[in-house]
């Protein structure tokens, strides 16, 4: 079976003014693989998933996906593609429902023309219907049901942050950049979200990319991981190898230390 | 002797230079109100329309002095630019836009009272030296566009150096730029903005005034007035200082030229064209505005 | 692409709907339609044609605005311009049955232009433009009059087909009622699209929306040509059924009644534009008739201070806050 969602980065260098948020950074991740990215404040790692998702212009090198280039394409259009992303600060519409929040994520499905949704036409009822069954199952999944109708200003943070990722899980991605999901998450929280993460992705394989700071969940949930500093790649392999890394301990800790 | 033309041509300059002094005198009360609040007051020519209206009805219903009547006008203006950002602006949801509709609001509010206090035809107002002139070389010279010049420079120059060089001006930027971290270190936001909007209510009614002196005025006359001074905030941007000062003076002088060569009908369309230009023109990174974190 | 496959056993329901209560709510309404004429005198049937035609307009600015988060201060132009094409159809002998569509095709390409500094422009600054747009028009009405009346007005010969006068009360209450019923379909069946999702996404949050696709500025070009749509008909039967037009109506101070319309409804919401739209019809006509005419605009700047301030949702919020006080009253 052809897997989509090969993603490549050839020497990607990000420029803001004169420093170098992302320096030549060259990685390769292979279809359907989850992966790790770590690293110390300021590593550049948000830097590199605006890079990927369009978020952030690319001064030099090329990004690509299942062979097609995308370092210049609008953001829109790579999530069109299936490069969808999670933001660290959660960004979701405030006034409305987790459920109609989710349906926002249905956009990436094939949507019917104007006139054809105005006149509520046949074509319509079956895509209106097809979305509605796939924000529903992603909201029962990630276990949002009992307060799927609740306007999502209205939840604590734990459930704001589930009502962003069923909306980029709601329509299977390509490539999933998520960036820090477990942060404000408690230890409980934090694991179901692991479990559900890595049960959503063995169903139906797809790139994952996750940025995190939790070293046990990176442990979890991701068999390979690439450690940044600086802007640039200092390790890439299992957590293990990574972690145990001299660089990338000095990176976090200074001088010796341990994990 | 200058030849006619040149004549002609220090006029229209002239006349576009006194009104684009104006604009700039009401332009920096919108951006000290807009860098500093946040918000945008969409009654904020008939704030100043209201201290207007008011003094003339002192001076001419209540043989008030005239300086005490324009005294009067101002605090009037002053108050009800205070009172808009202590009753309403603290207290209103932040869902954006807001700020707009409750200021619409409030001028619906304005000038539905001026209308009925003063009634809808057009009336003059005090001289304000509008009667003083002068001709040099050709070009009539009036004192009342050397005061509108005057005080557009005391205003840009005073502006800059207020927010770029006097400790007041780092204060209003930094609690501009994060009210709480300014509080925690003892700057009186909320104090500090109330005034500010107080300093634009002064402004816009000076400017009212000059105004009134120049244009026959209704309740309607600081409406097109503001366009402009909008549209040169606009295309300078308002978080930023010189460029849409010198907009205000560029726009005065560019209608002041488009009316002059194409007769009064040719205002309007003149700007549109203008605007559309510019904003056809400019980089598309200059145009955007300040926007959400990439977080 | 396709959904991802359900791995949990329950799967949580879409929000519930009730069909009967629908049903009963649109009965209802069309009893109330017909009932109306029987029970009000011909100046209240009248006043009532104006209060739908409004709605459809104010429908359209709730499109732009409460829908797709952008202030759009030319919509009174936009009305403007479906009522002067029903005032130039005599002069310039267009004939009935090429009306609509040139009404169509006008506000297509109006809203299309007014809405390409959406390309380069957002928040502020738009709207500016959007100002500049409808300052034009005045100009342009105003600067015709040869034409068009100039700002003295111009009067329109009612609409005649057969029996049919636009000018009679009550046969403008059905087409009015007509027109107001489809718009309403429409715009409750845009926001029941992916469509009107979009223009959500776009309002609340631009970043959200480009993050899963949704082409942000077509999005907001496809909201303003709609609303400019909605209003242009709605000026369309307004001319035919009021008789008069001038600009003095369609002008800055026109948008922003609309305005005050959409939030005073309840900006987002159907309801909240036929609220809106029946405030700026029935409450200057109640002071009209009470002598207190001027007092209209003093309450509507009042009006839309306090309902900012204290009730944000507009007068659907309102109705929604008192209907379950009384819900929860009654079940005590």
């Amino acid at each position: 079976m052809i897997q989509a969602g090969a993603l490549g980065l050839n020497a990607v260098s990000v420029r803001f003014g004169g420093i170098a948020a992302v320096s030549e950074v060259t990685l390769a991740f292979a279809p359907g693989t989850i992966n790790g990215l770590i690293g110390p404040n300021g590593a550049g790692k948000t830097t590199l998933l605006n890079a990927i998702s369009g978020f952030a212009a690319v001064s030099s090198g090329r990004i690509d996906l299942d062979g097609a280039e995308i370092t210049a394409m609008a953001t829109a259009a790579r999530a069109r593609r299936g490069v969808v992303r999670g933001f660290q600060t959660v960004r979701l519409l405030e006034q409305e429902s987790v459920f109609d929040n989710v349906l926002v994520g249905c956009e990436r499905l094939p949507q019917p023309d104007l006139l054809v949704q105005l006149l509520n036409l046949p074509a319509q009822r079956r895509c209106r219907s097809r979305d509605l069954d796939a924000a529903a199952q992603i909201v029962a999944g990630l276990g949002l049901g009992p307060v799927a109708q609740r306007p999502v200003a209205e939840l604590p943070f734990a459930s704001r942050r589930l009502t962003e990722i069923a909306r980029v899980l709601v329509v299977r991605p390509t490539v999933l950049l998520l960036d820090e999901p477990a942060a404000g998450l408690d230890t409980r929280d934090r694991h179901a979200l692991t479990e559900t993460l890595a049960a959503y992705h063995a169903s139906d394989p797809f790139t994952m990319l996750v940025v995190e700071h939790d070293v046990d969940l990176v442990r979890r949930l991701c068999p390979h991981c690439v450690a940044l500093e600086m802007g640039r790649v200092i390790a890439a392999g299992p957590p293990a190898a990574v972690l145990d890394d001299a660089r990338v301990q000095r990176a976090y800790f200074g001088t010796g230390g341990h994990a | 002797m200058t030849p006619s033309y040149l004549a002609s041509a220090a006029q229209v300059t002239l006349s576009g230079l006194a009104t684009g002094s104006l604009y700039a005198v009401l332009l920096l009360g919108v951006i000290l109100v807009f860098q500093v609040s946040k918000n945008i007051n969409f009654a904020y020519g008939q704030t100043g329309m209201v201290g207007a209206y008011a003094s003339y009805a002192l001076y001419a219903g209540a043989g008030v002095p005239v300086w005490l009547a324009l005294l009067l006008g101002v605090i009037l203006a002053v108050l009800v630019a205070a009172l808009t950002d202590l009753l309403i602006i603290r207290n209103i949801p932040t869902r954006q836009g807001f700020d707009l509709v409750v200021t619409l609001g409030e001028l619906l509010l304005l000038t539905a009272f001026a209308q009925m206090v003063f009634g809808t035809s057009a009336q003059s107002y005090l001289k304000l030296l509008t009667d003083v002139a002068s001709v040099r070389g050709g070009v009539f010279i009036n004192a009342n566009d050397l005061l509108c010049i005057a005080l557009g420079i005391i205003a840009t120059i005073g502006g800059h150096v207020l927010l770029k060089h006097t400790s007041l001006g780092v204060s209003l930027r930094a609690s501009a730029a994060d009210a709480a971290i300014a509080q925690s270190v003892g700057i009186r936001v909320q104090a500090l903005r109330t005034a500010t909007w107080a300093v634009s209510g002064l402004l816009v009614c000076l400017g009212a005034m000059l105004f009134a002196a120049r244009l026959s005025v209704n309740a309607f006359y600081m409406t097109p007035i503001m366009i402009n001074v909008f549209i040169a905030g606009m295309i300078g941007g308002l978080d930023r200082y010189w460029p849409p000062m010198m907009a205000a003076f560029g726009i005065a002088v560019y209608q002041s030229w488009a009316t002059y060569l194409f007769g009064e009908p040719g205002g309007t369309p003149a700007l549109f064209v203008l605007v559309i230009l510019v904003m056809g023109l400019v980089p598309r990174r200059y145009l955007e505005e300040r926007h959400e974190a990439r977080a | 692409m396709k959904p991802v496959p359900d791995i949990s056993a329950r799967a949580a329901a879409p929000p519930p709907s009730r069909p009967w209560l629908r049903t009963a709510g649109v009965a209802a309404l069309l009893a109330i339609y017909a009932a109306l004429p029987f029970l009000l005198g011909k100046y209240a049937i009248y006043t009532a044609a104006q209060v739908m035609i409004y709605a459809v307009a104010t429908l359209g600015l709730d499109i732009v605005y409460g829908r797709a988060g952008q202030l759009s201060l030319a919509h009174a132009s936009f009305f403007g311009l479906g009522a002067y094409v029903a005032a130039l159809a005599d002069p310039l002998a267009l004939p009935l049955w090429a009306q609509p569509e040139a009404v169509l095709l006008l506000a297509i390409i109006a809203g299309g232009i007014v809405a390409v500094p959406t390309l380069r422009l957002s928040g502020l600054r738009l709207s500016l433009v959007t100002l500049l747009f409808g300052e034009l028009f005045t100009w342009g009405i105003n600067h015709s009059s040869s034409l068009t009346g100039g700002s003295e007005g111009i009067t329109v010969n009612p609409l005649t087909i057969g029996g049919f006068d636009s000018q009679d009360a009550l046969h403008a209450y059905l087409l009015a009622g007509a027109l107001a019923s489809g718009a309403t379909l429409l715009a409750v069946q845009l926001g029941r699209s992916q469509y009107g999702r979009r223009m959500l996404a776009v309002r609340d949050s631009e970043l959200a929306s480009v993050s899963v696709g949704i082409p942000v500025v077509r999005t907001k070009i496809v909201a303003f040509i709609m609303s400019a749509v909605f209003a242009a008909v709605a000026g369309w039967v307004y001319a035919y059924v009021v008789g008069f037009v001038s600009p003095t109506t369609f002008d800055l101070f026109g948008s922003v009644n609309f305005m005050v319309a959409v939030i005073l409804g309840g900006s987002g919401r159907v309801l909240g534009a036929w609220f809106g739209a029946a405030y700026i019809v029935l409450v200057p006509e109640a002071f009209t008739s009470l002598g207190y005419p001027n007092l209209f605009p003093i309450l509507g700047g009042g009006v839309l201070i306090a309902v900012a301030l204290l009730l944000p949702g507009g007068l659907v919020e309102g109705a929604s806050l008192l209907l379950s006080a009384a819900a929860k009253r009654a079940r005590a």
